[in-house]
């Protein structure tokens, strides 16, 4: 449970970024929304490579979604912030629990940036983003399912 | 409402063709589904018919010219089975995707807020009805 909450708190932290964006668009430097998009994917594919490490049996299932947060990353066009260390939950329902969450959030975070951007360029790519990571969610339910059936 | 530039225009106008070929997918879609899923089937006709004459009326309040709806459409390819239906809709869903994005960028506002919100619904769906997920839905 203390892994779920690390987890939780980098959810925490994701969300409060995305906060900052709409709360100071006219204020921040540009590029500052690049990155904070790239830190958001750069921390779920560290949330996702810790479950995958934790419980290899969901490699198959895990990593076809980690790749298209690795898409999201290079889509964004700059590298984020160092991701924090996170080490997964030691059950597997909980771990993929802890990522519906994080997708959720990651969601959130972007279409509410989509909302801020200026560039029309950037709010389609947000705009995919956050799609993207909405439809995240059910297919973590699926693997949630069939794991601890 | 003032008016809508023409590449916003252009955009909504593409949504809503979308919005009716889906809404036409759903209703050919439902009636090879068994109860559970055709009931979410008929639901979902409901939501892009609404989502079709939604856009159609926005549009016309901003001096646009709304697409009529055609009579049929032309599938991907025949519908005779559930396998074929759930496929055909995780299809027209993942590409009304890359429509909303486009409106979402040419659009500020409610507009762009609703576009995203749809972008976001229609990319769920299309995994729900089992379709893989995708980096950028389309």
């Amino acid at each position: 449970m203390l892994v779920a909450s690390a987890l939780a708190t980098g959810t925490v932290v994701v969300g409060l970024q995305g906060c900052s964006i709409s709360s100071s668009t006219s204020t921040s430097a540009p590029g500052e929304d690049y990155r904070s998009s790239a830190s958001v994917e750069q921390a779920l594919i560290a949330a996702y490579d810790a479950v995958i490490l934790a419980h290899p049996s969901l490699a198959g299932a895990l990593r076809p979604i980690r790749d298209e947060h690795k898409a999201h990353l290079s889509a964004c066009g700059v590298p984020g912030s160092t991701a924090p260390v996170v080490t997964a939950t030691s059950t597997v329902r909980a771990a993929i629990s802890a990522l519906i969450t994080a997708e959720i959030s990651a969601a959130r975070a972007h279409s509410r940036a989509a909302l801020q951007a200026a560039d029309s360029h950037w709010v389609r790519t947000l705009t995919f983003l956050a799609a993207s990571e909405a439809s995240h969610v059910p297919a973590l339910r699926t693997v949630r399912e069939l794991e601890t059936k | 409402m003032s008016p809508w530039d023409p590449q916003l225009q252009r955009s909504a106008a593409a949504v809503i063709a979308g919005e009716q070929a889906a809404a036409f997918a759903y209703g050919v879609a439902g009636a090879h589904l068994a109860s559970g899923q055709r009931a979410q089937a008929l639901a979902g006709l409901d939501e892009h018919r609404l989502a079709a004459t939604g856009w159609a009326a926005e549009l016309r309040q901003a001096g646009g010219q709304s697409p009529a709806a055609a009579s049929q459409y032309q599938l991907p390819s025949d519908v005779t089975n559930a396998q074929h239906a759930t496929q055909l809709l995780q299809q027209v869903e993942a590409a009304l995707v890359p429509l909303y994005a486009d409106l979402s960028a040419a659009s500020s506002g409610d507009v762009r807020s609703q576009a995203i919100s749809q972008a976001m619904g229609c990319a769920t769906r299309a995994v729900r009805w089992g379709g893989a997920t995708q980096a950028f839905p389309n």
